[in-house]
């Protein structure tokens, strides 16, 4: 979405409650995807996303543009509430076997897609073993697709630190998925 | 040169998964001539397994449309209470309103008893002069 078209639906959810909606169609989605990646199964997915809009709406006051998109914000917001459940919880991540399964293409040989099913977990439970902030940054660029530029806000980063963080990430996620799938 | 060798590597492996993201303008055609060659791909081919496992999520249209309802509803009751929260003034403004209506109207009344009771003794007087 444009940055104008952003601010003019931000603009009006904030004079007019009921034009919180717009906002919500918007993000919904995004929002999800992103819980769902950092918690690993749709029921807390699906409660985290609906306190993420609860709080969005209810603080939406409060948000001034100052070089940060809505979005970003929303992203802290989520970010945030993804934090608090796993520290109030202290629960481990789960990795969703139906996402996996979703993965796997037809057609393949049943030992290739056993094979290629097990590489997915192993890489899976690597990610799920990154810090939280490198998990965020592997979630923001590949599951929602976003830029550099706008991983850098939502992060509160430069863009050159968002690079140098992504190498790190991928030699340290590399070392531990080898490592795994050894064993 | 080993800084800037970095640098390029960083650059490189952006770029790359910028071009996995479909961001437009990405561009991969350095990853040829890097002299760092077989340490690249082995991580691209790793962010490309990325990719592939973090594979975006949908919420069920069941979730994603009672949620929306509830916000709509909250957003109803926030409407509602915005209003609550103007009508003490425009209930002030009326009060206002009635109590100079009412002053006017008994400085009205005042003023005409007060007329009245001139005209009666004018009366009187002319009555007792004649």
């Amino acid at each position: 979405m444009e940055a104008e078209q952003e601010r003019l639906l931000v603009e009006r959810a904030q004079n007019d409650p009921l034009a919180f909606a717009a906002l919500y169609e918007v993000y919904a989605d995004r929002v999800y995807n992103y819980i769902y990646q950092r918690t690993g199964n749709r029921h807390d997915a699906e409660d985290l996303t609906a306190r993420t809009f609860v709080k969005a709406f209810a603080h939406l006051e409060r948000y001034v543009f100052r070089g940060i998109p809505f979005s970003a914000w929303l992203y802290r917001i989520a970010h945030n509430a993804v934090a608090n459940w796993h520290r109030d919880r202290s629960r481990r991540q789960v990795v969703s076997l139906d996402a996996l399964a979703a993965h796997t293409e037809d057609g393949d040989h049943p030992e290739d897609v056993t094979q290629s099913r097990e590489e997915q977990r192993v890489l899976l439970e690597a990610i799920r073993r990154l810090p939280a902030e490198r998990q965020q940054l592997l979630i923001l660029k590949f599951s929602e697709g976003l830029k550099n530029v706008e991983i850098a806000q939502i992060m509160g980063r430069t863009e050159g630190a968002i690079k140098s963080l992504y190498h790190r990430t991928l030699l340290a996620l590399r070392r531990d998925f080898h490592a795994h799938r050894m064993d | 040169m080993a800084m800037s060798a970095e640098k390029n590597v960083l650059d490189i492996l952006a770029e790359h998964a910028d071009q996995l993201s479909g961001v437009p303008g990405s561009d991969v055609q350095k990853l040829q001539v890097s002299e760092q060659h077989e340490e690249l791909c082995s991580l691209t081919r790793l962010a490309e397994q990325v990719k592939g496992v973090l594979a975006a999520e949908r919420p069920s249209p069941h979730f994603r449309q009672r949620l929306g309802s509830e916000l709509t509803e909250m957003a109803q009751r926030r409407w509602r209470q915005d209003l609550l929260i103007e009508t003490p003034s425009s209930r002030k403004e009326l009060l206002i309103g009635a109590a100079i209506g009412s002053a006017v109207a008994l400085a009205g009344g005042v003023v005409y008893l007060l007329r009245m009771q001139t005209q009666d003794r004018s009366q009187r007087v002319s009555q007792v002069q004649t």
